[in-house]
């Protein structure tokens, strides 16, 4: 390797020299190859798609400066993607096929817990870095590996932000109800609350699990009902977030917050719901209106302008974008920090890295995952989505406590 | 029959020559990837990728072998045997990772539990004939990848519940290649004990149960001992595929485990390449999945299908998929085997006579 | 079987099964010696059929016994009364239609009574001299397609002499064959018989039960109607009413 490194720099010594450039100014140096393989077409087709963008807006930025700069050498990046068709099995396969044929130098993360936790052993017995933004299952990060990192907060985060939040409102809730789909993300999400709510003198006074896609929630709502909750809590998704909402309109569930893990970020929310929607909350890792102090690379505004330049008509860049793009960033600034392009190298300049960036503080534990990061609280106000927690990067306060259904 | 005696010997002498090259190339290029090898600049003939492959090419042979001796030579028609192989999956996985067995003790408790399983579902299942068998059959198929994932004790998952199970990484030198050859071991091993079956007692009266069970029943094969032994052979290769496959692939859950789409891979397999033969199976294993990977986009080849948009490729592969089963099922219902085995040859009367087969 | 019992050697007592409400097997009681050559008709859906798949294990009794040697064999499984020695044929022959004919006789000798199970070796020994006990010997290695119907019914005959029963039940082994092959079909069920073997065969063809049994019986409804010498019965009255009708009965008088 050190050989190998040794001759690219005479090469690309030479080549300046024959081209004459006298000047201390970077020169050109090999591709790097990143590789991801997405669910392009399958069940995940819409997730992985976003993954894309968020990778693809930072090669286009990256490129556009001629590369990554090693010592001096500005190297062009590649980023190659498959479409493993949303099968985890398949997205091993490619993993491979990009390590072994395509000469990846590092890779990127597929979407979701289930493929990222299978590429993160082929990226850890093949010892090349893996930065990821997509699997945000603690249990990846349990394993010991030395070649995953996530740039996301873990899923045990999700709703914990809604409780620090209800911490500091006056009247201050006391009781949690809480409705959590019985897949493995949500249930993380949801258990992270039973042990998280204590902490901050709250008592979760009911746990119902549902089946995951349920699209009747009557039963649960009621039961929320029953105890009185000061904050309904929802671990689980879309569907079941507006479901749950509906319900509770239909039921007369009132409560001082209503928050869902998953959903109410989406337009999708705001226009099934209408009027509705208005003052639900929802854990988000990113949102277009946070206030970061970004190292390098964009902020917020320019981000978001970015993304509308380069896909326009698909309104502000998802979480799934930012932070996917957030993956590259790490990626990006470990290479420069390790001055190298050696895996190892790379990998250990990612186990120290910190750095902010519009998406947030970008540090790992030991275990490969972003704890520094704050979940972000949301809230939808008038119709509109507005980030009302933690104070330092929001743009409203909350509308606390929520109106009962009757005097809306 | 057609083609005279001494035509019939020479194709099937050239078949088991290409037949035996291919598979000592399959067997020993692996071996150049050995620093050793490397060292003494022996070209590399497979890389990493390839063993990947490979691996998945040997688990099916195993998969559709063990299915041929439940759906090819007995004739049930079994379309729930991903079943052991998750089953085989999790009780290796378990073993490992919750009780700390090490894998080599743990993987033989994968064909033993996924055999019992299949004794005891077997025994009210069996007595089901035809599409009846079929469809409860796939119905536990479904409901034991549901019940692993879903199964709670005292509020937590027992077996990962859906976050999966992790095992320890199996941290030895060449490990693609070991598994690579763990898994040909098992898709061989599958081959014997079919090759044995079908010379035994016990073979004969599974055939016999397929051509007409009541008269083998009259003639004193106990065919309801018989299915079930069969369908528990079946499993318990099912389940040791299975076993190796959670060491090796580390990660485990009900998605990679209990895939639906094995269950119609596995009988495709076993169609192309010749059921109730001895190595039809494990033949259409490496035709179908060779073509399935081609399709898939982790081949060499790369290729561009006419007409066709890249987003569309995945679902062109499903449809060229499913029109092969139907043309298999159709013109070829005796398999590749029997097609390049020197029986045979392709003609417009072999055709036709598949066609009254198959249309009864 | 070193010593032969000595009540008879297949015991029929108040066998009676039932489809629905209907009694296809109504009470039926008789008794079979060793060695013994004996034939049941009646008129079509008399229950002879059935009462083969009663014997054979094929279908559950709803009432009575059957004894074989002495000892019950009711509600036993088919298999388990092809091991104890109870050998038969179906009306519709049922060939392992893969198999050549070597083969299908040797899953006879494969399986079979107890002390026919041997290897699969010898089992195919024996399949050979019992093909040839059949006259099939030529066709050994022909595959079950390629078998004329009079071949197919004595490979179904082969079959069941394989598991070396000392009971066989043939059912209707002779028709649809013209008189050449029933004669064929005749010496066939001689030579097995000389083997020792005991035989209760069913047939609508009544030469054959004239010219080899040595007793009948009759079934119609369900019940016996009439047993004992062919001749004696054939002549019985009720016997003529209940099946033959008048017309043929009495141009069997006058031959």
């Amino acid at each position: 390797m050190a050989v190998r490194r040794l001759a690219l720099l005479a090469v690309a010594a030479v080549a300046a020299f024959a081209c004459g450039t006298t000047s201390a100014g970077p020169t050109t140096g090999s591709t790097i190859t990143l590789g991801a393989p997405l669910g392009l077409t399958g069940s995940l087709t819409k997730e992985s798609q976003l993954t894309q963008q968020g990778y693809n807006l930072w090669s286009d930025w990256i490129n556009a400066r001629g590369g990554i700069l090693v010592n001096n050498v500005k190297h062009p990046v590649v980023i190659k993607y498959y479409d493993d068709t949303s099968n985890s099995n398949q997205s091993a396969v490619l993993m491979q096929k990009l390590i072994t044929e395509d000469k990846a130098n590092f890779l990127l993360g597929p979407y979701g817990s289930g493929a990222t936790a299978t590429d993160a052993v082929v990226a850890e017995t093949n010892q090349i870095p893996m930065v990821e933004a997509n699997g945000a299952a603690q249990s990846i990060f349990n394993q010991g590996y030395k070649y995953t990192f996530g740039v996301l907060s873990p899923a045990n985060e999700y709703l914990q932000g809604v409780i620090d939040m209800a911490a500091t409102l006056t009247p201050k809730p006391t009781t949690v109800a809480m409705l959590s789909a019985d897949d493995n993300f949500s249930l993380e999400v949801a258990n992270a609350i039973n042990t998280y709510a204590p902490t901050k003198g709250m008592n979760v006074v009911l746990f119902k699990k549902y089946k995951n896609g349920a699209t009747n929630l009557t039963a649960e709502v009621q039961a929320a009902k029953a105890v009185n909750a000061d904050i309904v809590l929802n671990s689980g998704h879309l569907q079941e977030a507006i479901a749950i909402n509906k319900a509770a309109k239909e039921q007369k569930l009132n409560a001082k917050i209503f928050a869902y893990s998953v959903g109410p970020s989406t337009p999708d929310f705001i226009t099934a719901l209408g009027a509705d929607a208005n003052f639900v909350y929802d854990g988000s890792q990113w949102t277009p209106q946070v206030k970061y102090t970004p190292a390098f690379y964009l902020s917020e505004a320019d981000y978001v302008a970015a993304y509308k330049a380069k896909y326009p008509g698909l309104g502000d860049p998802d979480y799934h974008v930012a932070e996917s793009t957030a993956a590259c960033l790490a990626l990006q600034r470990a290479i420069e920090n390790a001055g190298s392009l050696d895996a190892t190298k790379v990998r250990d300049a990612l186990a120290k890295l910190d750095v902010t960036v519009f998406f947030g503080q970008i540090k790992f534990d030991s275990r490969g995952i972003n704890i520094y990061k704050p979940m972000v609280v949301e809230q939808i106000q008038n119709g509109v989505h507005h980030t009302v927690f933690p104070a330092t990067v929001a743009d409203a306060k909350p509308m606390y406590p929520t109106p009962n259904w009757d005097q809306r | 029959m057609i083609g005279t005696a001494a035509s019939n010997r020479r194709w099937r002498r050239i078949f088991l020559i290409v037949g035996a090259i291919l598979a000592a190339y399959a067997l020993l290029a692996p071996l150049t990837s050995l620093e050793a090898a490397q060292s003494a600049n022996i070209p590399l003939l497979a890389d990493k990728l390839w063993f990947r492959i490979a691996t998945i090419i040997a688990m099916f042979a195993v998969m559709a072998t063990a299915w041929n001796i439940i759906g090819g030579i007995t004739g049930y028609a079994a379309f729930g045997n991903v079943a052991f192989f998750g089953i085989g999956a999790y009780t290796t996985g378990m073993l490992i990772a919750k009780a700390k067995w090490p894998f080599l003790l743990a993987l033989p408790l994968a064909p033993i539990v996924a055999a019992a399983f299949a004794a005891l579902v077997g025994l009210p299942l069996l007595r089901l004939r035809g599409h009846y068998f079929a469809v409860a059959s796939l119905g536990v198929g479904v409901a034991v990848g549901e019940l692993v994932q879903n199964i709670d004790y005292g509020g937590q998952p027992v077996f990962g519940g859906a976050s999966g199970l992790f095992l320890p990484i199996l941290r030895i030198d060449n490990r693609g290649l070991a598994f690579f050859y763990l898994m040909s071991a098992a898709a061989v091993f599958s081959i014997a004990v079919t090759w044995w079956v079908l010379r035994s007692r016990f073979g004969y009266g599974l055939i016999a149960i397929r051509e007409n069970e009541e008269a083998a029943s009259v003639l004193g094969v106990n065919t309801t001992a018989y299915k079930v032994a069969a369908f528990a052979l079946a499993a318990a290769l099912t389940g040791l595929a299975g076993g190796i496959f959670s060491q090796w692939n580390v990660f485990i859950n009900q998605e990679n485990v209990f895939p639906i789409e094995y269950n119609v891979q596995m009988i495709l397999m076993a169609l192309l390449g010749g059921t109730g033969t001895v190595f039809g199976p494990a033949a259409g294993a490496i035709l179908l999945q060779l073509l399935i990977q081609f399709l898939g986009g982790t081949l060499p080849i790369s290729f561009d299908l006419p007409f066709v948009s890249s987003d569309a490729r995945p679902i062109v592969a499903q449809v060229i998929l499913g029109l092969l089963l139907v043309v298999v099922v159709i013109f070829v219902p005796r398999g590749v085997i029997d097609f390049f085995g020197g029986r045979t040859r392709l003609s417009l009367s072999y055709l036709r006579r598949s066609l009254r087969e198959t249309s009864l | 079987m070193s010593t032969a019992p000595a009540g008879p050697q297949l015991e029929l007592r108040g066998v009676t099964k039932r489809f629905g409400g209907v009694a296809a097997v109504d009470g039926v009681n008789f008794e079979i010696a060793k060695g013994d050559i004996v034939g049941i008709i009646g008129p079509n859906g008399a229950g002879k059929t059935t009462l083969l798949n009663c014997i054979s294990g094929v279908y559950h009794l709803d009432g009575g016994d059957i004894k074989l040697n002495g000892s019950s064999i009711a509600g036993m499984a088919p298999h388990r009364v092809a091991r104890l020695g109870i050998g038969r044929t179906f009306q519709i022959v049922k060939p392992f239609g893969s198999m050549t004919a070597r083969e299908n006789v040797g899953i006879g000798a494969l399986f079979g009574s107890a002390h026919a199970r041997r290897g699969v070796k010898q089992a195919f020994a024996l399949a050979d001299e019992v093909l040839a006990l059949v006259g099939l010997k030529a066709k050994a290695d022909l595959p079950v397609s390629a078998l004329t119907i009079p071949d197919r019914k004595r490979l179904e005959v082969a079959r069941a002499v394989a598991t070396r029963p000392q009971l066989l039940l043939l059912d209707e082994v002779m028709a649809g064959l013209n008189n050449v092959e029933i004669d064929e079909a005749l010496e066939m069920v001689r030579s097995v018989h000389a083997t020792g073997v005991t035989v209760l065969l069913i047939e609508h063809v009544m030469r054959v039960i004239v010219g080899v049994c040595r007793r009948a019986i009759v079934l119609d409804s369900g019940q016996v109607l009439a047993q004992g010498e062919p001749e004696v019965v054939l002549r019985d009255e009720r016997v003529i009413q209940a099946y033959l009708g008048e017309r043929y009965a009495k141009r069997l008088k006058s031959s």
